[in-house]
Formats: structure tokens, C-alpha cells, sequence
């Protein structure tokens, strides 16, 4: 036998590779039997809210805990740290866990809107650098504190199958949740413009608005919800009674990382139809008295929108013309009339279509000229001259004496063909 | 005689050393020195490359059995020789150790942020060493079979990265001034010189029939897809570009849509892996055959154990991240490639070979 293996033995060294292959081995292999697990090194962490200022930042993250139970929800906990810095916040919740966090599963940050006073991106930057997070994660504001919104979406995930990440991110969601990356950010924020725009959720007791977070449905509690009011590693809701998260399509614009104002829910109606996205759009379009109808208020299903957006600088005189081809399918037709028509047989007359126009224009034209007035190009204005009129843009740019000014001088104009869809 | 590779695995290894380097933080540095013009820079460095490819070639036919050593020694004598060799050992050790530093830089942002120079040594060395010390037709062939699969999936991941839902236009691409376009092609030049290792190799390469066609053929088709590469980078990111220094996995990774179907970022992964595991035994065959004419008959172990020692001592002490290396090259290059130019040049306008050394020495296959 032991002559067997010297053969083995000899033969083996003739070869580099083998040879090299057990010197590393006989190097790493002893260090790699002792080393602990990296579960008990690293905490797994999936969303991050910070609150308080941009020199005071409190910082609440949603940690995994790999706990055994019998349903296939996630288990976290929100822990949290303070600190002076971005890297004292981290290490502060570190020093907590005993353990690093490791950020590659994060797929939200929650930002309160009490930081948004000052530059954002400070802290923004200072997260990337220090905590290596990718830039495809989603980011959103919220009216209350981070650490509530995220304890809520804990509570959340724990007792149902919805998922705050989910119901923000435009991956998974796409027909319904607007694009509010940290990579969108940070492309408005360094445009010509520094104009961008985010996500906003809040936190309300409005039961009629929102998904409900807390365990009121009956379902099966989880073991970590009833530690969650001790010390710094709980998911207490700051104010203990807000319960219902809140997230609309509601759009909060940014300019040079500050933020300025909300769009209306017209407003982000009125940009939805002039930004290339695949977001399900409603029309309502009301006083209707044609096909029989008598004050009839009919609802469209935007099937599909082509959008085509083209560019001209005459005189110095910027236009830009976008030209919007719905299809459409009735969803829904009331009228005062009780034999009012069935929605398949309903077709786009010219009252309809004028009406649809009207609509359609009308949303465009008070989101134009909320940006108009705030110098916030979120409707990428700006790219579209930039990569048709170049050379025109520079030297109109030029004679403004306020360049950041050059929304207010352009024109807008908007065509609309409507359509009904035929599947 | 039986080390000789065809014209076919010739191209595939420039074709592989032309992707080496350009996938990974180059478009970001170009974008970050002529904004969307950088396209325009590294157009003007591919068209230099390309012209520098076809000297090379054309001293290929004029010279078809002579090895640079030889040419060299004819030139300008033997020592000046062997000191030009020694350069070109030391350009190719310095070119290796650079695609080493962006592969830890990006392993460690993708795949394991506490990956280290030594591990990444430890996994690296052993490979390209066993290539190259089993001769430069195994390195040439094991290329060849190598690139279709990587060029195959390099394409799928511009399809990923096309699908993305949306992104704007291309501005200008003449955003920035000449001046400007000028400064970048110039301190971005260390990306490029790829086909420089061909010199050492060029009495390997079999002659054959439509030698400089079929190698182009291949090159122009690398140069489109990797120039649809940087077009679609440059759409996706713009001004954020500074933040994706890992061009090839973050093209990919933007894809909004492979989210749902879980993590494929596997295919650029494996892609760019397999292009610096080749690049590297291309290196590493070339730097033996440089050691073997300095120091004259060797055992090729030796040389490739001494390429080994002082790559390590270079990346462990000297260049031992990323940043410290694209520093010194964007520094120090700069003062090589005029030179390198003189010596080809120089190689080109020498006499070719009369008729009976021709008819003594060539093995030209009709």
C-alpha cells in the first residue's frame, strides 16, 4: 500500500501542475479548516433608509436573519447607527451586529425627506464609495422617517407575499412603478440642467389609500416582530400608530440635489405621455353626447404609446414638437341615459378624438409649465436638442444670459392621434 | 518549425488582444476626457493600431521566414538587438500587469470585494505559465476554439444590454474640441498597441495565401462589435460614466429586464475571464520567446519561472491596484509608443530578402 502511494507520489511530481496544485494545498488548506463561516462574519443586508441631516446621519438598515420557520418570507430586522459620516453610521451598526455589512443584496435606499434640504448626492457618493453599493438600486423619499418606512416594509414582508421592493422597482414592475434608480438620479442630477427626479412614499393612517403594513389581517405572526421594542435593533414604528405605506406614481423633483417641489398627480400624468416608459396610462375623458350618449364619461386603457420627438432651433427660436400615437381600449362608459352604448361597440368619433386631445394636451401643458417655471428639465428637453441640434443649441445657449433658463424659451407643441386597438 | 501557427489562429489572437483591455474601464477614462467625442479618440487609436497591424504584416510578407531577432541583428547589430528585446520584454511584462489590475478590480466589484492581488496571482500564473510552456501553437489553437465562444457571447451581451427599455440618443460627438480629442487618443494610447506582440511571433506565422486580408476580415469584425460596445455605453451612462468603470458587466447588468429571471451576469463574467486567461498565455508565450533570445538557448521552464517572479515582485510592490497603474501608464506611456513607431518604421523600410534566400528559406504554401 505504502509502496503503492510512493509511485502515486513520484509520478505526480513529474508533473508542475499537480505539484503546484498541492503546494497550495499544504499553504491554504489548514487556514481554511479553522476559518469561521461567513455567516457569522458578514450580515446580509437588503434596503437601507438614512434619516437626519447630511452632518448628522442616522442610518437604519434592513438586515437579514437567517432564522428557521415555516413559511418562505424573508425574517429581517431594521438596526440602526448614527455618525458624523456615511462610514461612522456603517460602522456604528457594525460594532452593533459584530459583524460587516455586506451591501451586493441591497435593492432600496429610503432617503427622509429632512435631508433633502442640502445636496443629497454628498451623502449619495459617500454611500457608493463607502458601502460599494451598485447604482442600479432604487431610490425613493419618504415624507416620514427612513427607519419607519422600512420598518414598516419589514412588517410587511413578514405577513404577506407583497414586497416593498417589489411595488418601487421598475424591474419588477414595470407597468406600474416609474423608474426611481440611483443611476436615474445621478445622470439628471450631472445633466446640463442638474435636474432629476424620485420616487416619493409616505407613510399614512388614511385606510383608504396605501397597503397596509402592520399584522392587522391575522396572519401568522413571526417570531422577530414581538422583540421589535428593544433597544436600537428594533422595528418600533417611530410614531407608533402610522401603519399604512403609501406609494404613488407622485414623482419629487430635484434640482442641483435639492429637492423643489411634487408633481401633481396631473403633472406626472401630463410627463408619462412625453417620456419613453411602459407605464400603464389611463384617459377619462367626461361630457360626452354622441353615440347616444347624454354627459357620458368614458375611461381608456393606453394599449400602447408611440412616442416620436423631434427638435428645431430657428432664428434662436427653440421648438420642440412631440408627436403622441395612442391605442386605445374602453374600459369603462357612463352615461345618463340608461340605454347608453356597450364599450365594444364604441368607436372614436371627432368628439371623442377632440376630447382625448384635450386631455392629453392639457396634462403635457401644466406639467410644461410647472418645469417651465422651477427650471427642472425632468422631460429630458435638453437631450433631445442636444442630439438633433447640436450646434443650433450651443448658440442659442450662448445669447441667454441665464443658460440654466433655456426651458422658458422653448415652445412646445404637441400632436395626438388616437386610435382604438383591435385585439 | 513545428511551433508554427496558421494565419487563422494569428487572427484570433489579435483579435483577442484587441479586446484584452477595452472592455473593462477604458470607455469610462474616455468619456471622463472628451465626453461623447471620446468615440472619435479611440477611433483615431484603432486606425493607428490598424495601420501599425498592417506594417507588421507587410514586414511578414516582405521578411516571410525571418524573426524580428533576426532582423533586428541585420539592422542595427546584435546587442543593439538584445537591448531591444529587452524593451519589448519589459513592455509586454508591463501590458500583462495591467490587464492583471483591471481583472482583480473587477473581480473585486463583481464577483468578491475582499479578492486580493495574490489570489487572483495564485489563480492566474499557474494557467497562462502551463500554456505558454506547452508551446505557442497550443496557445494559438487553444485560442482559436477560445474565441468563437467568447466573441459568441460578448455579442448576447450587447443584445442584453440593448433591450433596455430606455435611454437617449447619442449627442454630438463632436462635443468636445479637437485639442481635446487630441489629449485624450494620447494619454489613452496605453489601452491600445495590442498587435505589438505580433513582431515577436512573425517568423511563426505560417504564409499563406490573402495573409493581411484574412487577418483584417477578422479584426474589422471585432472592431464593429466592440464599437457598438462603446456606442451603447455611452448612451446608457453619459454623465454618469465615471461611476462604471466595469464597462462590459455594467452594460449588461442595467438590463431592467434580466432582474426578474435572475442574475446572468455569469455570460460577461465568463467572457471577460476568458479574454484576459487568453491575453495572458499570448503574454506569457511572448515573453519566453524574448527571454529565450536575450539570454540565447534556454529551458523554457526557466523563463517562464522568471516571468513569473518578477511579475509578482511588479504587481506586489509596484503596481498593486489599479489606480497607481493607470496613473503611471497615462504618466510614462506616452514617451514609448514614438519609439516603438521608430523601430517598426525603421524594420519597414529595411531591404527584404533577395530571391535565394527566399528560395533557401521559405515554406510558402500555394
Amino acid at each position: 500500500m505504502i509502496g503503492r502511494i510512493k509511485a502515486i507520489l513520484k509520478a505526480s511530481s513529474k508533473s508542475l501542475m499537480f505539484t503546484y496544485f498541492m503546494i497550495i494545498m499544504i499553504v491554504l488548506l489548514p487556514n481554511a479548516l479553522v476559518m469561521p463561516s461567513q455567516s457569522f462574519k458578514s450580515q446580509i443586508i437588503t434596503a437601507i433608509g438614512i434619516d437626519g441631516t447630511t452632518n448628522d446621519i442616522e442610518m437604519s438598515v434592513l438586515a437579514l436573519s437567517n432564522i428557521s420557520k415555516n413559511n418562505m418570507n424573508e425574517s429581517t430586522k431594521v438596526i440602526s447607527g448614527k455618525g458624523s459620516t456615511v462610514a461612522n453610521a456603517v460602522f456604528s451598526i457594525e460594532r452593533q451586529v459584530g459583524r460587516s455589512l455586506k451591501m451586493g443584496h441591497v435593492g432600496y435606499i429610503v432617503l427622509s425627506k429632512s435631508l433633502t434640504n442640502d445636496d443629497i448626492t454628498k451623502i449619495l457618493n459617500n454611500l457608493i464609495i463607502t458601502t460599494k453599493l451598485p447604482d442600479t438600486i432604487s431610490l425613493v423619499i419618504c415624507e416620514d422617517s427612513a427607519k419607519s418606512v422600512l420598518d414598516s416594509a419589514s412588517k410587511l414582508e413578514q405577513t404577506s407575499s407583497y414586497k416593498f421592493r417589489e411595488m418601487i422597482q421598475n424591474e419588477y414592475n414595470e407597468d406600474f412603478a416609474q423608474e426611481t434608480s440611483l443611476d436615474a438620479f445621478l445622470k439628471g442630477y450631472y445633466s446640463p440642467n442638474a435636474s432629476s427626479s424620485l420616487g416619493y412614499v409616505s407613510l399614512t393612517k388614511n385606510e383608504l389609500l396605501g397597503v397596509e403594513a402592520d399584522n392587522s389581517s391575522g396572519e401568522e405572526q413571526n417570531p422577530d416582530s414581538s422583540e421589535n421594542s428593544k433597544g436600537n435593533t428594533n422595528s418600533q414604528n417611530s410614531s407608533g400608530q402610522n401603519n399604512v405605506l403609501e406609494y404613488s406614481n407622485r414623482q419629487s423633483v430635484f434640482k442641483n440635489g435639492k429637492f423643489r417641489y411634487i408633481l401633481s398627480n396631473e403633472e406626472t400624468e401630463g410627463l408619462n405621455f412625453i417620456v419613453e416608459n411602459n407605464l400603464q396610462k389611463l384617459i377619462t375623458i367626461n361630457d360626452i353626447n354622441s353615440q347616444g350618449l347624454i354627459d357620458g364619461k368614458i375611461t381608456f386603457d393606453v394599449i400602447s404609446e408611440k412616442l416620436t420627438v423631434s427638435t428645431s432651433i430657428n432664428n434662436n427660436k427653440p421648438q420642440i414638437l412631440y408627436n403622441i400615437a395612442l391605442k386605445l381600449k374602453v374600459m369603462e362608459v357612463i352615461s345618463k341615459n340608461e340605454n347608453k352604448i356597450a364599450e365594444d361597440r364604441l368607436v372614436i368619433d371627432d368628439e371623442i378624438s377632440n376630447k382625448i386631445n384635450q386631455y392629453v394636451k392639457q396634462k403635457i401643458s401644466m406639467l410644461i409649465t410647472k418645469i417651465k417655471q422651477e427650471k427642472t428639465d425632468i422631460a429630458n428637453i435638453y437631450n433631445y436638442f442636444e442630439s438633433e441640434n447640436y450646434s443650433k443649441l450651443m448658440s442659442f445657449l450662448n445669447t441667454l444670459q441665464d443658460k440654466d433658463d433655456y426651458l422658458s424659451y422653448v415652445q412646445v407643441k404637441v400632436n395626438v392621434r388616437s386610435k382604438l386597438s383591435t385585439n | 518549425m513545428n511551433d508554427q501557427i496558421t494565419v487563422k489562429q494569428a487572427g484570433s489572437l489579435c483579435a483577442i488582444s484587441m479586446l484584452a483591455l477595452k472592455l473593462v474601464t477604458l470607455p469610462s477614462i474616455l468619456y471622463q476626457q472628451a465626453k461623447t467625442s471620446g468615440l472619435i479618440s479611440a477611433f483615431c487609436l484603432f486606425l493607428i493600431d490598424f495601420f501599425g497591424l498592417f506594417l507588421i504584416l507587410k514586414l511578414k510578407q516582405k521578411f516571410p521566414n525571418m524573426s524580428l531577432y533576426e532582423l533586428l541583428c541585420k539592422a542595427i547589430g546584435k546587442i543593439f538587438a538584445k537591448a531591444i528585446y529587452i524593451i519589448l520584454y519589459f513592455f509586454l511584462l508591463l501590458k500583462l500587469i495591467f490587464i492583471i489590475n483591471e481583472a482583480v478590480s473587477y473581480t473585486q466589484s463583481i464577483v468578491d470585494e475582499e479578492f486580493t492581488n495574490i489570489m487572483f496571482l495564485m489563480c492566474f500564473l499557474p494557467v497562462i505559465s502551463a500554456v505558454a510552456h506547452s508551446g505557442l501553437k497550443s496557445t494559438a489553437r487553444t485560442c482559436e476554439v477560445g474565441f468563437i465562444f467568447v466573441i459568441f457571447g460578448f455579442i448576447v451581451c450587447l443584445f442584453l444590454s440593448e433591450t433596455t427599455t430606455s435611454f437617449m440618443k447619442l449627442s454630438s460627438i463632436f462635443e468636445s474640441s479637437p485639442l481635446k480629442i487630441l489629449s485624450s487618443s494620447f494619454s489613452t494610447s496605453i489601452w491600445f498597441f495590442d498587435f505589438l506582440f505580433l513582431l515577436i511571433i512573425m517568423d511563426k506565422i505560417k504564409v499563406e495565401k490573402n495573409l493581411i486580408k484574412r487577418i483584417f476580415n477578422l479584426i474589422i469584425f471585432v472592431f464593429i462589435i466592440l464599437f457598438i460596445f462603446y456606442i451603447i455605453y455611452f448612451r446608457l451612462f453619459r454623465n454618469t460614466a465615471f461611476l462604471h468603470k466595469n464597462a462590459i458587466a455594467d452594460v449588461t447588468q442595467y438590463n431592467r429586464n434580466i432582474g426578474n429571471v435572475g442574475n446572468i451576469d455569469i455570460i460577461s463574467i465568463l467572457v471577460y475571464l476568458f479574454i484576459i486567461y487568453f491575453q495572458g498565455a499570448i503574454y506569457m508565450s511572448c515573453l519566453r520567446i524574448c527571454f529565450e533570445k536575450i539570454i540565447g538557448e534556454i529551458n523554457p521552464t526557466w523563463a517562464i519561472i522568471f516571468a513569473d517572479i518578477i511579475l509578482v515582485i511588479l504587481q506586489y510592490f509596484i503596481f498593486y491596484n489599479l489606480e497607481i497603474t493607470i496613473n503611471f501608464y497615462m504618466a510614462y506611456f506616452k514617451f514609448v509608443w514614438p519609439f516603438l513607431w521608430l523601430m517598426l518604421l525603421l524594420l519597414f523600410f529595411m531591404k527584404g530578402e533577395n530571391k535565394n534566400d527566399r528560395k533557401n528559406k521559405s515554406h510558402i504554401k500555394s
